[in-house]
Formats: C-alpha cells, structure tokens, sequence
C-alpha cells in the first residue's frame, strides 16, 4: 500500500464508507461526534476530507441545495474503489497482528 | 415569536467568511457552517451556537479557504522581494545588522521595564469600589500658630461624627494599627503555634466594603462586626493553620485574648499601600464605646467615601474647620488647632509624603514623571541610533537603490521597501525584547527587591503599546534612511561619487554629545553614590553595634507582672552563659526607627513644648553599647529615685536650652508639672539611623525589668551553637511567646538598602547610557569613514602611516568627547550637590570622581572609534581607489 493513513484520516474515511445518508462536511462532522464521542470543527473535517480526496480514496460532486443551508450547495462525498479497498487492507492487517497477540489465560 | 435577527448567525462573522472565501469554496463551506448553525441553535441554544458559528469561521480563516486570487500580483511579489533582500542584508552583514538590533533591544527593553514599573506605581489602590471617591482624612496640628506635625491618622472620634454630621460623607472606616505583638494558635495535638505580627491591625466592621479587597472565605458583613472576631489573609491563615480551615478556630493574642477567626482574605495585591496579615474587630478594644466622643487619640486611619456628586474640594471645606467646633475649649485653652484634609486613596502611595505615622513606604510622585520620560528619552535614542546607522549602510547600498532606479523602480516604491526593512527590525526588536523582560524580571526583581510583576506584560495596555510602539517605530527610524536613500541620483551613485562633508557639525554629533553629555554625567553619579555609601559606613556612629544579638521581647504573658518575673528569670539564666558579656533592655535599638515623641519644658523654654524622642532603657544600656558619657552617670537599679531621672544627650541639652553637660545635672525637665524629671547624666549623641539623618534630640528614660527589645553582647567562636542555648533557654521559659532574633550590625546595614537600590539602579542606567552612546559613536564613526574611504586610500597611497590616519578620524570625536565632558562636569556637580543635600552627613565631591569618569568615559570612546577607523586605516588603498 502505498498510501499512508493518518488517524484521523482513516476515521473519517470509514465514516463516510459506512454513512448511510449523503456524506458532507456537517453531517460528517455530527457523524464523528456520534461515533467518535469527541468533536472536531467543521474546518478541520474539511481539511482531512480534501486530503483525502486528493488521494483518491473518496470522489466529490456538488449536491442540491436546501434551505437550512442558505441556499448553499452541498459537495458530497463518496469512498472510491481505491478507498474501499485500503481500509480492508488496513483492516486485514490489523488482524493478522490480533492474532499474533498472546493469548493468556489468568483464569486456569 | 423569536424575531429573525436573534435565530440567524452573527451577521459580521458571515459577512467576514464571504469576504475571505473564495467564491469556488463559498458553497461547501458557508453551507456547512449555516446548516451546522441552523441544527446546533436547536441543539444547544442560540447563544452558544453563535459562539461556535464564529469560532468556525475563525477556522477556516487560512489559505487554502483564499483560493487563488491575488497570488501573482505585483505588489505581493515586490513585497516578497524586499523580504528576501532585507534578510539577504541581514544575513551578510551580520556584524552591524546584530549591532543595530542590539541597540534597538536594550532601548524598548529598558524602556518596558521602566513602563512596567510605571504603571505598577500608577495603578496603586485603583481597585477599591468607587476609588474615586474614597478619601484617607489626615490633618495638620499647629502649634502657636505654627505647623507642628502632619498626621496620617486622626482621632478616634473622626469617623463615626463625620458620617452623622456630613452628607458628603456615606461611609467611614477606622484602622487602628495597635493588633502588633504575638498571636499563638493551640493545634489538636497541644503543641503551640506563635509568631510576632508587624502588621496586624484592628479595623471597622465595614472595613471589607470600604475597601476592594477580597474575602475568600466569611462574609462581607459580619467578619469584624462583633467583638473578638479576627479575619486572616491567606498566607497568615497558612502559617498557623496549615492546611486546616481556620473559620471558628480561636487565637490567641499576646496570650490571654481570644479571638475567633471568622474570615479568611487573600493577601493584599502589590499595588496596595497597606500591607496587613491580620485584621482585628476594632469592637474587640477596651474602651470601643468611648471612641465617638474621643477627640483627644489620635491613631485612627480614617477612611470616608463620598457620594458620586461631592468633589475633593467640597469635602476638604466642609473638614477644614470641623474640627473648631468639636475642640474649641482645648484650642483656645493651648494654643493650637487642627486641620483635617483628604488625600485619594489612589494617591496616597505617590503623593503622601511628610506625613508623620504613615503607612507604607510612599512617595516618588515626580521620580514616576522622571523616569517616564526617561524611557521615551531612551526609546527615542535608541531610534536615532538606528537611524544614524542605517543612513550610514545606506551609502554602501546605494548602488543598489542605483540599480533598482534604473530598473524602474519608483521613489515610493523604495520608500516602502525601507519601510519594510525597518519594520522588520522594530518586530524583531520587540519580540526579542518582550522575551528578555520575561527572563530579567527575576533576576532584576530579586536584585533590587522590588516586585514587578509578569502579568502586565501581557496585558492589553503593554502589548497595544507595544503594536504602537513598532508602527510608530517603522515610521520614525524607517522614513528619514529610506528618503535620504531615494534621493540619491542613480547616475552619480553608479559612478561611485557620494559626498557628505565629513566636518559638518550635524545632528549626528549633536546628538553624540548629547549620548555622551548623558552617559558622563551617570558615570560621575554612580562614582559619588558609591563613595557617599562607603563614606557614611566608615564613620564612626557612636556606639558599638558588633556582636550584638536582639531578640524581639516577649509580649505574651498572663499579666505584666508575670513578664516581668519570667524576664529577670531569664536574664539571670542568660548571664550564667559563658558566651553572654551583657544584658540590656530597651524600647528601641539602633537601626529601627523611634516613633515614640513628646514635648518636654525645660528652665529655659518654661512655656514651649520641645519635641524630644524617648528612649526606655536599663541601667546596662549605657555602658553595653559603648555610650560615651559626658557628665553625670548612668541610671542605677539601687537609686530608688531613678524613676524620675533622665539621661540626654548632646542634642537634646542644647535643644532644651543647656550649655554644657555639667550645667544640666541635676536640673528638672517638665520643672512646672506634677512630675519633674532631673536631668542626671549626658551621653555623646549615637546613630539612631543612618547617615542620611541628623542627629536627634533623645531623652532616656529609666525602665528596669520590660523592654520591646533585650540586647545581648556575644563573644563566641562559634555562633550557631551559642544561638541555639540562647534558643534552648528562650523556648524553656516563653513557650508561648516566639524566638525572633536579629544581629544588629545586619539590621543596622538594612539601612542603606534604598541607597543600595538606588546605587545598582544608576550603575544599570551608566552601563545602558554607555552602551547607546558607544553606537551612536559607532554609527557616527561608520558613516564618515564610509565617506571618507577615498580621503583615507589617498593618504596612505601618499605615504600616512596607520596610527597618523587613526589619529586624523580620532580627533574629530576628541572634539566631540571633550565637548560633552565641558557639558557634563558642571552639569554633573550641581545634580551630585543636589543629590548629597538629602543626607545630613556628607562626603566630599572632590576631583578624583571627575579625572576617573572623565578618563573611563574617554577609553571607551576611543576603543569604540578605532574599533572601525583602524581596519578603515589598515585596509588596501587599492579597495578604496579603483572603484570609479
């Protein structure tokens, strides 16, 4: 794998992966705070979100505009191929390490 | 209905994100943010969700929200290029670049120290509620006419008659500075806490709305409203509760009085001219009741506010004959009255001076002005430094300034990238220099013994100042180089020819004489203060302080009576000591000032009250300290009639109307009243203080068995171990009282701590002056030889020798040097007489101060000179001469 994945950057690409609704900078932004109990600004959510659009993980389009949003229009995120795939690399090798753990047992 | 104002986001903070976004981005993020707004306001209230709204558009304010639009301007770049090339410049020439900015550093440093320092003294007592309108009422008391003695505390009755008589006055509040003496506190597990407090006051149960200081734990009201009732500050309540709450416990003062400590306070900020540990309920005094119709004591600080309408004046009419009324048998009766008046609070620290009984150490109104425009005086050299040396560089870039012309560039243009450059510098300079005031006020602090305080540095005042400070300072040192710089003509720059005349008599050399006129005359100060310090410690001060230990007296007993046998108890056991060679009791000691002062008649002022100090002391006192007796004897423990005897000394017996010490013996002082005193001895006058005042007139009482101090002369190899018995000793008979002690040559030298003080102060100032007047030299130095490189390579190529060119640049600052010394010396003398006038005792001014400051002055602007005319003398001709 060629890309590396800050933290932060990993979290917000599985969230908008698993979101269900149109992935954007707020909705994204409240899905952390839901998932993730912390909150981060809007700001920073739209940084990690151009980063990693800028690596290919995720793609945008400009969405529809509603009211709520001062007639703003919406830029709407979705995870690419590449994207899906990097978090399942990620995933796998993180459990091959968890299996390498030691299981003790304290109890015999 | 919520109106639509309220439930949209702060208007300003959308409008600024719609300025700084750029258009592309506008959508995705204005959009979010309103969206984030419209379900937050629901979430967590509109008020709050308005906060987050503008922290968000504060978040995005960065770079990559601008987009791209003015990146490739003009301007910017020009901008970015005159940031390059100024650090270019920095960078290679980094001798005079770090010379230039040093000056700059030292004079905003001095100058915010100063400004700190300032407006810590300005801000004294502002933090009372409506400090405006509070007032201290003090007063003048005449005698026959004539002004006797100004007094900072006024009589008991004071307060409470002016709040009932006077609507100008809405409240009043006593301070009655008599809670001194030992406290002890009895902890859980019977061991005793004790401690002497200084300053230990009894005050007015409104003391703690009068005034804006802070109540940690009590109430406002009720702290000092019933009798025995004590309130702590912190660090008080610390030392003898240590981390048990105090509120309910009892302490004891001076043994026998319990009080019960109902508040806690914290400490009294810096800026406060009263400085109290502990505040007592004035009700828990003997006598509280009697005090609205005492007119007679006075040793009340009496506070009052007015309403918002009434002015100072008002109020100083209204006081000025009060007392007439109140007093008017016992006027007409002496021949005296009493005047009161009103300082503001936030006065008293600066501007209370000569007031007898004072509190804290006030005064140095005009040193405050003084020093302010010292540190504008210095700020603005520190300018014209820079100044004097860009101008200086500014011959050596003008081919630069040639080039840039040629290209195009316009005089605005070059003006602005002069700017720049400048405000590079003046940033710079002031980042570096709040820096080094956050690492000197320690060290300064601690060696001065002052407090400054770090906090105000980061206030809004100094760092607005401090933004001022730098534009003002960009403009001032950058406008006159960047148009001396673009007037050149790019043709005759090119060709190499610049021309100043190197003998003009400018503003260059007037201000270096002005530097040095300056530095001189600071030199010759700290020469004299250093001599008068040394000359008032060689003198002989007429008693012998060596090897004395003083242990402050016990003041906690069940009675006087039991003081009294417990202190000849100790004394004897005390004298059994082999290290102990005397004993002596006494009210006062050498180095504490003597507050206690009366009017004594004698035969030859029958009628005049001569004001005299008095001193209590035993029958050792004399002969311990090495007294000189003139006549007459010493008191006696077996004269009965001792009582009633006196001792004076020299100044008191001419001061009382005698001759000689021999006419005096046996004579009464107070002949006319009921209990004359015979004169029975007269000692050679001593010290009390320090050098810096006149001898006084002293009575010595007889008073065995009690005093507030008990002297012992040791003779030791080795004094902490004889410490300690004498401890061991202490501890064994005054379990309740504490073990404060002190060696009284130290006490004595804490003296001539403010000379000290003063003394480091001006050395500090001496080394600053030199120090900018050695740049102003070298700027001044710079830039002729810069001009006169040409004049220089010709000699030599001619056949002058190095030392001959040396001397040739030297003499033009010779003239200015001697010049500035003409100034200084005159200049110099009349501050140093007026300087001496302040002690009584006086060292001689003499030539010496004047040859060795004249001759340091001059080696050190000599090495500055030759430090650039030598390598300009010892340089290639060659160098100079082929650049046509």
């Amino acid at each position: 794998m060629s890309q590396n994945l800050g933290n932060l950057e990993e979290t917000v690409l599985l969230i908008v992966a698993v979101m269900a609704e149109e992935a954007y900078g707020y909705t994204v932004s409240e899905a952390y705070y839901k998932h993730m109990g912390g909150r981060i600004s809007i700001s920073a959510i739209h940084t990690v979100l151009k980063r990693l659009e800028k690596k290919g993980l995720i793609i945008s389009k400009m969405g529809g505009a509603t009211a709520e949003r001062g007639g703003r229009r919406k830029r709407i995120f979705e995870v690419t191929k590449i994207g899906m795939s990097t978090l399942e690399h990620i995933q796998s090798n993180r459990m091959k390490l968890w299996d390498l753990m030691p299981k003790l047992n304290f109890s015999a | 209905m919520t109106n639509y104002k309220n439930i949209s986001p702060p208007g300003w903070a959308n409008r600024f994100l719609e300025w700084y976004c750029a258009d592309d981005l506008l959508d995705e993020i204005q959009g979010d943010l309103l969206e984030a707004f419209y379900f937050r306001k629901e979430e967590v209230g509109v008020g709050k969700a308005k906060w987050w709204f503008i922290w968000d558009v504060l978040r995005f304010f960065r770079p990559s929200s601008f987009g791209k639009r003015s990146y490739n301007s003009n301007q910017l770049a020009m901008l970015r290029n005159y940031l390059i090339v100024s650090l270019r410049n920095f960078r290679s020439h980094k001798g005079y670049s770090v010379i230039n900015l040093s000056g700059l550093i030292v004079g905003i440093t001095a100058c915010l120290l100063i400004s700190l320092h300032v407006m810590e003294e300005v801000t004294y007592d502002n933090f009372h509620p409506k400090s405006d309108q509070t007032y201290r009422v003090v007063m003048d008391m005449f005698g026959q006419g004539e002004l006797k003695t100004k007094s900072a505390p006024v009589f008991a009755a004071v307060g409470p008659n002016l709040l009932n008589d006077l609507p100008e006055v809405e409240m009043a509040t006593r301070i009655l500075p008599f809670g001194g003496g030992v406290y002890s506190v009895r902890k859980s597990d019977g061991t005793l806490v004790r401690f002497n407090e200084e300053h230990a006051v009894l005050a007015d149960e409104n003391f703690f709305e009068m005034f804006g200081f802070e109540l940690i734990d009590g109430d406002v009201k009720n702290v000092l409203a019933q009798p025995k009732q004590i309130v702590l500050s912190q660090s008080a309540a610390e030392r003898y509760f240590s981390t048990e709450n105090p509120i309910g416990k009892s302490i004891f003062w001076r043994g026998t009085r319990e009080l019960k400590v109902t508040g806690v306070y914290k400490d009294f900020p810096e800026n406060s001219h009263m400085k109290f540990d502990m505040i007592t309920s004035l009700k828990s005094w003997d006598g509280y009741e009697e005090f609205m119709n005492n007119w007679g004591w006075y040793d009340f600080y009496t506070f009052v506010k007015t309403p918002a309408n009434i002015s100072q004046k008002s109020l100083d009419t209204k006081l000025e004959d009060y007392l007439d009324e109140k007093k008017v048998d016992f006027y007409s009766e002496r021949n005296v009255r009493e005047v009161m008046w009103t300082q503001k609070v936030g006065d008293i620290h600066l501007y209370s001076t000569n007031l007898s009984w004072d509190m804290g150490q006030n005064g140095g109104g005009e040193q405050i002005y003084f020093l302010s425009i010292i540190a504008l005086l210095i700020l603005v050299i520190a300018w014209v430094n820079y100044v004097n040396l860009a101008t200086a560089r500014a011959i050596k870039r003008a081919k630069e300034v040639g080039i840039r012309k040629v290209v195009g560039a316009a005089k605005s243009n070059l003006i602005v990238q002069f700017l720049v450059e400048s405000f590079l510098y003046n940033a710079f300079a002031v980042i570096i220099s709040l820096l080094s005031v956050w690492f000197l006020i320690n060290p300064i602090n601690n060696i001065l013994e002052i407090s400054l305080e770090t906090s105000i540095l980061f206030g809004s005042t100094i760092i607005g100042g401090l933004l001022v400070l730098i534009l003002l300072g960009t403009l001032c040192s950058g406008l006159y180089p960047a148009i001396v710089l673009t007037s050149f003509k790019p043709v005759t720059v090119l060709k190499g020819r610049l021309h100043t005349n190197r003998r003009k008599f400018g503003f260059r050399q007037v201000l270096v004489i002005f530097q040095f006129t300056a530095s001189i005359t600071l030199i010759l100060g700290t020469f004299l203060v250093i001599k008068q310090l040394a000359y008032m410690r060689s003198q002989d001060m007429g008693i012998n302080i060596e090897q004395t230990l003083v242990l402050t007296g016990a003041s906690s007993g069940s009675s006087n009576e039991d003081l009294e046998e417990r202190l000849k108890l100790f004394k004897t056991k005390l004298e059994a000591l082999p290290e102990v060679k005397g004993f002596t009791l006494s009210n006062n000691v050498p180095g504490i000032e003597n507050f206690s002062i009366s009017g004594f008649t004698s035969k030859h002022y029958p009628t005049e009250l001569r004001d005299c100090y008095r001193m209590r002391i035993d029958d050792k006192f004399i002969s311990q300290f090495e007294i000189e007796l003139l006549a007459g004897r010493s008191f006696s423990e077996q004269m009965a009639t001792d009582t009633s005897a006196i001792i004076l000394n020299k100044v008191a017996l001419k001061h009382l109307g005698f001759n000689t010490p021999e006419e005096a013996l046996g004579e009464k002082i107070n002949p006319n009243t009921e209990r004359p005193l015979t004169i029975v001895g007269v000692v050679d006058d001593y010290h009390q203080a320090t050098l810096k005042q006149a001898l006084n007139p002293v009575i010595f009482t007889f008073r065995k068995d009690f005093g507030d101090f008990y002297s012992i002369k040791m003779v030791s190899d080795d004094y902490s171990s004889s410490l300690a018995r004498i401890e061991r000793e202490w501890d064994e008979l005054y379990p309740d009282n504490p073990f404060d002690f002190f060696f009284l040559d130290e006490l004595f030298d804490r003296q001539y701590k403010a000379d000290e003080q003063f003394n480091t102060i001006f050395i500090g100032f001496a080394i600053l002056a030199i120090f900018v007047a050695c740049l102003g030299l070298f700027g001044l130095v710079s830039f002729t030889v810069e001009q006169a490189r040409k004049e220089i390579g010709i000699r030599k190529v001619l056949g002058a020798s190095v030392d001959k060119l040396v001397l040739l640049l030297a003499r033009d600052y010779a003239r200015l040097i001697l010049l500035a010394v003409v100034i200084a010396f005159p200049l110099g003398y009349f501050l140093m007489q007026e300087w001496l006038k302040g002690f009584a005792y006086q060292t001689e001014i003499g030539v010496g101060i004047f040859i060795f400051g004249g001759v340091t002055i001059s080696l050190i602007a000599f090495v500055t000179v030759s430090f650039k005319s030598f390598s300009a003398a010892n340089g290639n001709p060659v160098n100079a001469l082929r650049e046509e």
